[in-house]
C-alpha cells in the first residue's frame, strides 16, 4: 500500500486550472522529488496533500486512508509533517519551546493545562541532531535564516511523521549552511517517506529515488533521476533547445549610455538573504536578459529594483542617480516601469481603466492610440474587466501599462510564465518590436529559448549571485546546461 | 553548552525589583482597608475591573484576540448575581452562576467568532456584545430595562468584598500565569504568532481559542458579579460597547503582554477617572486623549516600562 | 393600514439613506486606508452640531450644507495625516486610536453644545407636509431620500469615471502594484479619508432634523454604520447602498412590529453575516 496516493487531483482557482488530473503514488520509505518550473503547481500540490487547500476534484490518501476534505490539523495528526518555504517558527518562543510544542502537538498533548512545558529528552535529541542545541534557549526570532531552516526541520522531525513534505528546504541557504541542511535531509530516517520540492535540481536528483516533473499543473514525466535527466521533454521545459534558438542582435552596446545600474545589491526577505552582491547594468536601447531557474532570485531582484523590496546592501542607480530608499511610485515617476510577475491585473478595473490609469500624467511617444496599434486585441476588449482576460491578453495589458508610462526602462518579470507556446512567441515579438522602437528592457525569464532570441546581453543568476555574463551567442549549450539545465 | 533538564526548569529568576513592583501593586490595593470610605470604594472597583482587564489581556496580548465585546460578559455576570438575589437565591449561588452564565455565552458566541480572523473578530465580538446589551435594554420584565436592577436591599461588608475582590484578582493572575507556562498556554501564544504553522503541527486552533475565550469570559463574568454587589446596581448601560472599549483602554494603558499590566491599567484608569470626574464632566475627553497618547507613544503599555526601569531587563508574565 | 405601512416605509428608507451616507464613508476609508474608523459616528455628530450652529449663525441651511462637509472632511484629512499615518499597517492600534478620537470628539461636543437633547427644525423650504392623495407625508424625509440617491449616483460616477475613482479602486485591491504605476497610495488614502469624513459630516447636517441630537448618538451611529458595512459588503458602493436600505427597513419595521427584539435582530443579522460571509452580502472576497 502506498504511503501517499494522489488520485486524479485537479484544482481550479476561479478560471485558472492550477492542477490537472495529477496522479502520484509514493511507496513507503521512498524519496520522491517533485520538480518543475515556476507556476507549475508544486506548492498547490503540497497544500492539497497537507489539507491546507481542498482539491476541486480527486482524492488524497495517506497510508490508505482518505484525507482530502479533512482540515490540516487532522491530516497532521494522521502522520504527515511539512516544512514551509518561508520559515514559520514561533518567533517569540525559544527554540526548544518550538520543538517541544511540535512534539506535544504530535502526541495530542498540546491542551495539557496542568503541567508546565518542559524540554524532554526527545526534544533535546532532535535539537542535537540538527545542531541547534547550543541555541536552545534563544528566541526563535533571533535565529539566522539558516538556523531557522534547521528549526523547521527539527519541528518536523520531532513529530516522527510517516510522510514528510519538504518545501524548498534549501531556499536562501548557501555554502556551509546548504551543505549541512543537505546532509541532514539525506540522513533522514529511511522509514520516513519524503516528498521533496527543490529548485536545486542537482540536489533533488541526487537525493531522490524517483522524480516527478510537474508542468502547467500536469505530471509530464516520472521516473528515476537518470531517466529524467535524459528525458528530452524535461530538458526542453528547462532549457529549451539551445542549438535551435536564434540569436539576438549582435549590435555592440559598449558606447551606449547606462540607464540602470545595480551595484553590489544584497536583498532578501526578513532574515533570509536571497541576493548576494549582485551587480548588473542595462544600457540604452538594449534588451538585457536575466536568466536563472526559479528560486534563484530573479523576481527578488526585479522587486528590489522597483523599490518594492528594501535593499540590505548596495545601490541602484538610474542614469547615474542613486535611488536610495525611494518608494515605487517615486521610481515610477523617474522612469522605471514594471511588468510584474503574474501580471497583477486590478480587480474590478476594465482594460481601458487600467490603461488610462497608467497613462495619466505621462507624456511621450507612447499614447493610447499607439499602444492599441501594437496590441489590437486590447482595442477589442477595452470594456472587459481586466481579470476576465486570458493569460496572454493580460500580459499584453501589463506590458501596455508599462509602455504608457513612457519609461526610461521597462522591467519585465517572467512575462511568459503560464503562457501557451503561441503566446510566448507573441511576447517575444512584442519585445523585439520594443527594441526596434529603441526601448530599454531588462527581462527576467525562465524561458531560455525565448530570452536568447531577443536579448543583446545575458546575465545568469544562480543562488542569488551573477554567475555568468555575456552575449547570447556565447551562451553555449554547455554553459546553459551547467547553470540552467539538468 | 547549556545545562540540561533541571536547570532549565529552575525557578524563574525574577528580578527583585520587579517582585517589589508587583508586591506594591497588591499592596496598593490593600492599602485602602486602612482608610475605608471612598478610597476603599474606588479600590474595590479597580480590583474588580482589574480582573476583567487581566482576562482581556490574556486574550489580546497573549492570544491575539481583539475582543470588543467583553462588556457583555461583565453584564451577564452582573445580571446573574442581581437576578439571583432578587429571586431570593443565596449569594454564593449567585456568584457561582455569574461565571457560568458568562462562560456559556462565551462558548456560544465563540463558535461564531473564531470562524473569522483579525479585524472581523473585533467586529463580531462587538456585535455579540451589543446583542446582550439590546436584550438587557428591552427585556424590561426581566432586567428592569433602562431603570436597571437595584440591589440596595443587600448590604455586603465592604471590607469583605474588597478582600474578596483582591484575592480573586491575585488568584486569577496566578492561574493565568500558570496556564501560560503549560503546553496549552504556549500553544495559545504560538497560535497568535503563526496560526498556520500551529495547525500544520496538528493543533485544532479553533477549539484552542474557544477554550481560552470561554475561560476569559467566565473570569469577566465573575468580575461583573462582584461589581453588581459592589455598586448594588446593574444597568444595561454598563453593557454598551463603550465599556468594552474602556476595558481595552485599561489593557492598552497597562500593557497587554504580561497580565500584571492589565491590573495596573485598571487601577490607573479607575483612579484617574475618579479624579478627573471630580472637577469636570469631560472624563471621556481625558480617556480619549490618554488612549491616543498610549497608542502613539507607549504602545507596549506603561507597566512594561516600569518593569524595565526597576527590573533591568525582560520580566515576562 | 396601508398608509401606515407606506409612511413607515418612507421613514425607513429615509433613515436608510442617512445610514448609507455614513456607511459609504466608512467603507471607503476601510477599503483604501484599511482603517475601521470607530470615530465615524462622532464625525456625524460633529457635522450635525456644526450644521446647527452654522445655520443659526449664517441664517442659511443650504450654506451650512455646503460648508460643513468641507470642514469635517478637513478634519478627517488632518487626522489621517497627523495621527494615523504613523501607525501604518497596525490595524488594531489604528482602530483603538479612532476609538480614542471618538471619545474626545464626543466629549468636546458635549461641552460645547450641552448634554440636553436638541431637536433641529428643518429649513423653511423643506418643512411641512406633502400631500399626495390620501398620503400626507412630511417633506423633509423625502429630501433626505433624494439626497441619498443623488449622492449614490454621484459617488458611483466618481468611482467609475474619474481618474481619482480609478485610483481608489486600484489602491484598494493592490496598493503595491498601484504604486509601481506611479500612484501615491498615501495621497489616495488621504483624499479618501477626507471624502469619507465629509460624507459623515454631510450625513450629520442632513440627518439632524430627522434624528434629535444628544450625547451618545455618536456611538449609536458608529454602530449602525458598522452594521451596514458588514452586512452590505466591503469594497462596493452598491453594498453600502443596499445594505443601508436593508438595515433601515429592518430597523423601521422591526420597531413597528417587534419592538422588543428589533435591536437584537439587527445585531444578530450582523453577527450571522460576519460569521458566514465576512465579505458581506454584496461584497467581494479578498477585499
Amino acid at each position: 500500500m502506498p504511503a501517499l496516493k494522489v488520485e486524479r487531483v485537479s484544482k481550479a482557482f476561479g478560471g485558472l486550472l492550477a492542477l490537472a488530473e495529477v496522479d502520484l503514488e509514493v511507496a513507503p520509505g521512498e524519496r520522491r522529488a517533485v520538480i518543475g518550473p515556476n507556476g507549475a503547481g508544486k506548492s498547490t500540490l503540497f497544500k492539497i496533500i497537507a489539507g491546507e487547500l481542498q482539491p476541486t476534484r480527486g482524492r488524497v490518501y495517506l497510508q490508505g486512508r482518505p484525507v482530502s476534505g479533512l482540515p490540516q490539523e487532522r491530516v497532521a495528526r494522521m502522520g504527515l509533517a511539512r516544512t514551509f518555504q518561508k520559515s514559520t517558527a514561533f518567533g517569540e518562543l525559544t527554540v526548544w519551546e518550538n520543538v517541544a510544542l511540535a512534539w506535544k502537538a504530535a502526541r495530542g498533548q498540546e491542551r495539557d493545562f496542568l503541567n508546565p512545558l518542559v524540554p524532554e529528552e526527545e526534544v533535546r535529541a532532535v535539537l542535537e541532531r540538527v545542531a541547534l542545541l547550543p541555541r536552545a534557549e534563544e528566541k526563535a526570532g533571533n535565529l539566522s535564516h539558516g538556523e531557522k531552516r534547521q528549526l523547521e526541520i527539527a519541528m518536523a522531525l520531532v513529530q516522527k511523521p510517516q510522510v514528510l513534505l519538504l518545501d524548498e528546504p534549501l531556499a536562501g541557504l548557501s555554502g556551509a549552511e546548504r551543505e549541512r541542511m543537505g546532509r541532514l535531509i539525506r540522513e533522514l530516517d529511511r522509514n520516513t517517506t519524503v516528498l521533496l520540492v527543490e529548485h536545486d535540481l542537482d540536489y533533488a536528483l541526487a537525493f531522490a529515488d524517483r522524480v516527478a516533473v510537474l508542468h502547467y499543473g500536469q505530471i509530464v514525466a516520472e521516473g528515476t533521476p537518470e531517466a529524467i535527466r535524459e528525458n528530452p521533454v524535461v530538458q526542453e521545459i528547462y532549457v529549451g533547445k539551445p542549438e535551435e534558438a536564434p540569436r539576438g542582435n549582435l549590435d555592440s552596446s559598449a558606447s551606449r549610455p547606462k540607464v540602470l545600474e545595480a551595484v553590489g545589491i544584497s536583498a532578501g526577505y526578513g532574515s533570509m538573504r536571497v541576493l548576494h552582491q549582485v551587480s548588473l547594468e542595462v544600457n540604452q536601447g538594449e534588451v538585457v536578459a536575466l536568466l536563472g531557474r526559479n528560486g534563484m532570485g530573479k523576481t527578488t531582484l526585479m522587486s528590489t529594483l522597483m523599490g518594492l523590496l528594501p535593499l540590505q546592501k548596495g545601490e541602484v542607480r538610474l542614469e547615474g542617480r542613486p535611488l536610495g530608499p525611494l518608494p515605487p511610485y517615486a521610481r515610477a515617476e523617474l522612469g522605471l516601469a514594471l511588468v510584474p510577475q503574474g501580471r497583477r491585473m486590478f480587480e474590478g478595473l476594465t482594460v481601458e481603466e487600467e490603461l488610462r490609469m497608467a497613462a495619466w500624467g505621462r507624456k511621450g511617444t507612447w499614447t493610447m492610440e499607439r499602444v492599441l496599434d501594437v496590441f489590437p486585441r486590447l482595442g477589442e476588449r477595452l470594456k472587459t474587466p481586466s481579470r476576465a482576460l486570458s493569460g496572454g491578453e493580460q500580459q499584453m495589458v501589463a506590458i501596455a501599462r508599462a509602455l504608457l508610462r513612457n519609461p526610461r526602462i521597462v522591467l519585465m518579470d517572467e512575462p511568459t510564465e503560464g503562457l501557451s507556446p503561441l503566446m510566448v512567441r507573441q511576447v517575444a515579438e512584442v519585445v523585439r518590436a520594443l527594441k526596434a522602437e529603441g526601448e530599454t528592457v531588462l527581462l527576467a525569464e525562465q524561458n531560455v529559448k525565448m530570452a536568447l532570441s531577443v536579448a543583446d546581453r545575458v546575465y545568469i543568476l544562480e543562488h542569488g549571485e551573477i554567475v555568468w555574463e555575456g552575449q547570447p551567442q556565447e551562451a553555449t549549450g554547455a554553459i546553459l546546461h551547467r547553470y540552467l539545465g539538468l | 553548552m547549556m545545562g540540561w533538564l533541571p536547570q532549565v526548569v529552575r525557578l524563574r529568576k525574577i528580578h527583585p525589583g520587579v517582585l517589589v513592583l508587583r508586591a506594591s501593586l497588591i499592596g496598593f490595593l490593600l492599602l485602602p482597608l486602612a482608610f475605608k470610605g471612598y478610597f476603599l470604594y474606588l479600590a474595590t472597583e479597580a480590583a474588580l475591573l482589574g480582573l476583567a482587564a487581566v482576562a482581556l489581556s490574556f486574550l489580546l496580548g497573549h492570544g491575539g484576540i481583539p475582543s470588543l465585546g467583553q462588556a457583555a460578559f461583565l453584564g451577564l455576570g452582573g445580571y446573574a448575581v442581581g437576578l439571583a438575589i432578587r429571586e431570593g437565591l443565596p449569594l454564593g449561588l449567585g456568584l457561582f452562576l455569574a461565571p457560568v452564565v458568562a462562560g456559556a455565552y462565551g462558548i456560544l458566541s465563540g463558535l461564531f467568532v473564531f470562524r473569522t480572523q483579525g479585524i472581523f473578530v473585533l467586529m463580531l465580538t462587538l456585535a455579540f456584545g451589543q446583542m446582550v446589551y439590546s436584550a438587557a435594554y428591552k427585556w424590561t420584565s426581566l432586567t428592569g430595562g433602562d431603570d436597571g436592577l437595584s440591589l440596595s436591599q443587600l448590604s455586603v461588608n465592604p471590607v469583605f468584598l474588597h478582600v474578596g475582590a483582591v484575592s480573586a484578582l491575585a488568584v486569577a493572575i496566578l492561574i493565568l500565569r500558570h496556564l501560560l507556562r503549560t503546553p496549552y498556554g504556549k500553544t495559545f501564544e504560538a497560535i497568535r504568532q503563526s496560526e498556520e504553522k500551529a495547525r500544520s503541527l496538528g493543533t485544532a486552533a479553533f477549539w484552542h481559542k474557544l477554550l481560552a475565550y470561554t475561560v476569559a469570559a467566565a473570569l469577566t463574568g465573575l468580575a461583573g458579579g462582584g461589581l453588581a454587589l459592589h455598586r448594588t446596581f446593574v444597568s444595561p448601560h454598563d453593557l454598551f460597547w463603550l465599556t468594552s472599549a474602556v476595558l481595552m483602554v485599561m489593557v492598552l494603558l497597562g500593557g497587554s503582554r504580561g497580565l500584571w499590566g492589565g491590573a495596573f491599567g485598571a487601577i490607573l484608569y479607575t483612579f484617574i477617572q475618579a479624579w478627573v470626574s471630580s472637577f469636570t464632566e469631560l472624563w471621556g475627553l481625558f480617556v480619549g486623549l490618554l488612549l491616543i497618547f498610549t497608542v502613539l507613544f507607549a504602545r507596549e503599555g506603561l507597566w512594561p516600562i516600569l518593569e524595565r526601569r526597576l527590573g533591568g531587563g525582560n520580566a515576562g508574565p | 393600514m396601508a398608509l401606515l405601512l407606506l409612511t413607515q416605509l418612507l421613514n425607513s428608507l429615509a433613515f436608510g439613506m442617512l445610514l448609507f451616507l455614513l456607511a459609504l464613508g466608512l467603507s471607503l476609508i476601510f477599503g483604501v486606508a484599511r482603517v475601521v474608523n470607530l470615530a465615524h459616528g462622532a464625525f456625524y455628530l460633529l457635522g450635525a452640531y456644526l450644521g446647527l450652529a452654522l445655520t443659526q449663525a449664517l441664517g442659511s441651511f443650504w450654506v451650512s450644507l455646503l460648508l460643513v462637509p468641507l470642514l469635517v472632511g478637513l478634519l478627517g484629512v488632518s487626522v489621517e495625516r497627523l495621527l494615523l499615518r504613523g501607525l501604518h499597517g497596525r490595524e488594531l492600534e489604528q482602530v483603538l486610536l479612532t476609538i480614542g478620537l471618538g471619545f474626545v470628539l464626543a466629549d468636546l461636543l458635549r461641552a460645547w453644545f450641552g448634554a440636553s437633547i436638541r431637536s433641529v427644525p428643518p429649513p423653511a423650504e423643506l418643512s411641512g407636509p406633502l400631500i399626495l392623495g390620501p398620503l400626507i407625508y412630511p417633506k423633509y424625509p423625502l429630501f433626505v431620500l433624494a439626497t441619498g440617491l443623488l449622492l449614490f449616483l454621484l459617488v458611483r460616477l466618481i468611482l467609475a469615471r474619474t481618474p481619482f475613482g480609478i485610483q481608489v479602486r486600484a489602491v484598494t485591491t493592490d496598493p503595491a502594484m498601484a504604486s509601481s504605476l506611479g500612484i501615491r497610495p498615501t495621497r489616495v488614502s488621504l483624499a479618501t479619508f477626507g471624502l469619507g469624513s465629509a460624507l459623515a459630516g454631510l450625513g450629520g447636517v442632513v440627518g439632524a432634523p430627522l434624528i434629535a441630537l444628544a450625547p451618545g448618538l455618536d456611538a449609536q451611529m458608529t454602530l449602525f454604520a458598522l452594521i451596514v458595512v458588514v452586512v452590505g459588503g466591503l469594497g462596493r458602493i452598491e453594498g453600502s447602498f443596499f445594505g443601508a436600505l436593508l438595515v433601515g427597513l429592518v430597523d423601521g419595521f422591526g420597531r413597528l412590529f417587534f419592538p422588543q427584539v428589533a435591536m437584537f435582530l439587527i445585531f444578530a443579522l450582523m453577527a450571522l453575516v460576519l460569521a458566514l460571509r465576512p465579505e458581506g452580502l454584496l461584497g467581494r472576497r479578498g477585499t
